[in-house]
């Protein structure tokens, strides 16, 4: 293995300069060795990352090593990012010398001896394997469907995630064995910067952090802008309730992301740039680190790259936490070591950003398209999506969905498509009730409008947006009205108080909505009056601060409430005027009967009762009293004969 | 001891330079496990900030403790997935485990919560952590036999 680095180290420029076909035989064979073309003993992968290690990957990569050395086989363990597939994980990967890739699922600890015995006597248990993947250099195995064939991977269209799951992380050369840093060189030799700018700007690459603003041209304002120091910085603080995309990309594959930021550090005429992620993320924060000490180690990183006179340095900081360090203004103001607040634009970052200077800042996945556009060109990008939205988008599918992961669907694919294709339906076949569209500020999608297209502007148009890619789906058993109750108290939990409008605004949407969860503490006083008169302005109040908070956390806070009383609106009213919550996840609305048939009269719910609402003497049946009923639910969790039910 | 340490950190900064607190003060928990008020006077006088300044930064960021003697952190996700799976039931129940361990006194406490957004296992959800032990589809009944095996095992 060693031997082949260091040819790949020499040769590193020829490798590149030529596009990744070599002239000299030997290096070619040792980078299809690399891409695990031909193998001379049996490969094994285990994707390693974030989800599948609390799936239990690190016992199954335990047990495989264990099996490996009793067994004295000779075999490659790898462990590569996950696959994105998160509801079959761990995933493992077994690869036999001419034979084609065999995934297999759910792989924990104890399975692993059944399925290695069977595959390397040429068997495979079938109800573990996953897929294989084709590969006409490979002889394929009978009767195991291929990864294309399986509804999950069907619809995706995998660029930015074809190398997740399959290569080491960690190895600097399986990337460039698969065509890596080939765009970031052919970038500083053939082109000036603003080519660079021109070219994404021709691909109409949209930003993926959620505003959708045209990289190119963010790019080019940076470029144009006259300044003594230029930054780039990349934002990875992905921090979301149920977003996961970012990170599979960067502990999958974190060099795709670090030439994506050499490369825009070139075209804007950067001298630094910073990755901003997230300090709870150890695994990217390694794998990461890793990724740009070999890369300087390549010289591919640093000063005077490959003699072009082109200098770039790449800096990771760990954000120390908050959400709204998110949004570009307090990300900067967090880097200069402050506390994370947002400032007004304009000026845009791009124009005076990080210590004054023009400052680019793009999302991970942004960043991650960048080096495909270099090397396939601008139309090829553009060949998949919709008139105003090109590419791809990665989507985090979570939520009561039965395949639960990050997909990658060209633009223009439906979200009924992801759901009901990729996701395979509601889990447990149950009834559908909502999509929820962009996490805490996101929008809830009713099944009617699942038709809608992934589009920036016609979601747009149908008062929606993409956000960044979290997609929940809630099932019958959800209650909106709750979970619109949980956004809000993120949001002003999350709000970092700087303007009123979104501080206190935020703070009581979700007072109203505590109001309409819960019975009436007690009953004197103008509770009932209070309450209606905060519905009746909880329409208004969102539009205020909609209008009026500084930055977009506030700005957008109020979707999931609007978009909610505009499609559920019958679960507002049962809540307001029945009191009622009728899937019961509102606990504090609950009433509750003592049956007296199975009441025995043991008197501990009497005596739990913090309202001493239960009346009742010992060895009689008992009673609720059920005004002074809050709904706690004490007794009913007490109650060791079933005695009390919910009505 | 822990003097000497933090003037090791400092001295990787220039003096000064106000922008470069927050990772100072990154470093400073890394090594000490929380942020002390010795460390916060050693940085004032290093970086020419009054003290109320670096508390103001400090108390913003959810990452940073003030309290010593923490020495465990259980980690539960509160993603929406969670959520649907009822991890605020479980949230609830950590915390009063947690309470019965910690005692009322701040400085005494063994073990810290950090409520996290998403921990990308949303099909296994409600999730937790003890340290590096995870807690999947977890039911707020197995919170305390699930603390009680980690204290009987680090021999709290
Ligand atoms: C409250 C809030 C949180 C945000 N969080 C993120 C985030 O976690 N990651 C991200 O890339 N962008 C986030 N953004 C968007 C950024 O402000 C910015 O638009 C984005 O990083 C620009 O990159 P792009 O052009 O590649 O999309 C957030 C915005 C707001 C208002």
């Amino acid at each position: 293995m060693s031997s082949i680095e260091n040819d790949i180290k020499i040769n590193i420029k020829n490798i590149l300069k030529n596009s990744g076909e070599c002239s000299n035989k030997e290096i070619a064979d040792k980078l299809s060795y690399l891409k695990r073309e031909s193998i001379p003993n049996a490969v094994i992968t285990i994707g390693i990352g974030s989800s599948s290690i609390i799936a239990g990957a690190v016992d199954t990569l335990n047990a495989i090593k264990n099996y490996i050395s009793t067994k004295n086989i000779k075999a490659d363990v790898i462990e590569t990012g996950n696959l994105g597939f998160c509801s079959e994980e761990p995933v493992i990967g077994v690869q036999l010398p001419g034979k084609n890739l065999v995934l297999f699922k759910r792989v924990d600890a104890k399975s692993v001896e059944f399925i290695f015995d069977a595959i390397f006597s040429n068997d495979i248990i079938s109800n573990k394997v996953l897929c294989q993947v084709h590969n006409s250099l490979h002889h394929p195995w009978e009767d195991i469907p291929y990864m294309e064939d399986l509804p999950f991977f069907a619809l995706q269209r995998r660029n930015l995630l074809r190398n997740c799951g399959f290569i080491n992380p960690e190895s600097i050369y399986e990337y460039i064995a698969r065509g890596g840093y080939k765009s970031f060189v052919k970038s500083i030799i053939n082109y000036p910067c603003t080519k660079v700018c021109e070219i994404i700007e021709e691909s109409e690459l949209r930003g993926r952090g959620g505003s959708g603003f045209l990289t190119g041209l963010k790019w080019k304002i940076a470029l144009t802008s006259e300044a003594n120091n230029k930054f780039v910085i990349c934002n990875a603080d992905e921090s979301d309730p149920g977003a996961f995309t970012n990170i599979i990309l960067l502990e999958g594959d974190p060099h795709r992301l670090i030439e994506g930021i050499a490369i825009a550090s070139y075209a804007t005429g950067a001298d630094k740039a910073y990755i901003y992620i997230r300090s709870r993320h150890n695994l990217a924060y390694q794998r990461l680190n890793k990724a740009i000490q070999d890369a300087k180690e390549l010289g591919l990183l640093g000063y005077d790259i490959f003699n072009s006179g082109v200098n770039i340095n790449i800096i990771i900081k760990q954000s120390p936490g908050a959400y709204v360090c998110g949004e570009e203004t307090a990300l900067i103001a967090s880097l200069e070591g402050k506390r994370g607040m947002p400032v007004t634009r304009p000026p845009y970052p791009a124009v005076k950003g990080f210590n004054g200077m023009p400052t680019v800042i793009n999302n991970v996945e942004t960043l991650a398209n960048i080096p495909d556009i270099i090397d396939k060109g601008p139309a090829w990008f553009k060949n998949s999506g919709t008139f105003s939205s090109k590419g791809t988008k990665l989507f985090s599918l979570g939520g009561k969905v039965k395949n639960c992961g990050v997909v990658e669907v060209p633009m223009g694919i439906s979200l009924k498509d992801i759901v009901f294709k990729i996701g395979e339906g509601v889990k447990d076949d149950n009834k559908f009730k909502a999509l929820l569209i962009g996490g805490p500020s996101g929008y809830f999608v009713p099944e009617h409008k699942l038709n809608i297209e992934i589009d920036y502007e016609k979601l747009r148009d149908e008062g929606f947006s993409i956000g960044t890619g979290g997609l929940v789906v809630i099932d019958e058993s959800g209650c909106i009205v709750e979970i619109t109750k949980f956004f809000m108290e993120f949001t002003a939990r999350e709000s970092c108080g700087k303007c009123i409008p979104c501080r206190e605004g935020t703070k009581i949407m979700s007072d109203i909505l505590h109001s309409v969860t819960r019975k009436p503490v007690n009953g004197s006083g103008h509770e009932t009056l209070e309450r209606f008169k905060g519905v009746m302005q909880l329409e208004g109040l969102a539009d205020v601060i909609k209008n009026t908070a500084l930055c977009g956390l506030g700005k957008n806070a109020a979707n999931p409430l609007v978009s909610s009383m505009k499609w559920f609106k019958e679960e507002y009213e049962e809540h307001i005027f029945d009191r009622k919550c009728y899937v019961n996840v509102c606990k504090q609305l609950r009433c509750f009967k003592i049956d007296a048939e199975n009441c025995n009269g043991c008197n501990i719910c009497f005596q739990k009762c913090p309202e001493k609402a239960i009346i009742g003497t010992v060895l009689q049946p008992h009673f609720i009293i059920s005004n002074k009923c809050t709904g706690c639910g004490i007794c009913y969790d007490n109650c060791k004969f079933s005695a009390i039910v919910v009505v | 001891m822990n003097d000497k340490n933090i003037d090791s950190i400092l001295k990787k900064y220039p003096v000064g330079k106000s922008e470069n607190l927050i990772f100072i003060l990154q470093e400073v928990q890394d090594l000490i496990g929380y942020i002390s008020i010795e460390s916060v006077e050693k940085i004032s006088k290093y970086l020419s900030l009054p003290t109320v300044k670096i508390y103001g930064v400090a108390t913003f960021y959810d990452e940073f403790r003030f309290n010593t003697n923490v020495k465990y952190t259980v980690k539960v996700c509160e993603g929406t997935s969670c959520h649907l799976n009822k991890s605020s039931e479980l949230i609830e129940e950590i915390k009063y485990q947690l309470s019965l361990i910690n005692g009322s006194k701040e400085e005494e406490q063994i073990f810290c919560l950090q409520i996290v957004p998403c921990m990308c296992a949303c099909d296994k959800g409600p999730v937790f952590t003890i340290e590096n032990e995870y807690y999947t589809f977890a039911s707020p009944e197995i919170v305390k036999p699930a603390l009680d095996k980690f204290i009987e095992k680090n021999g709290i």
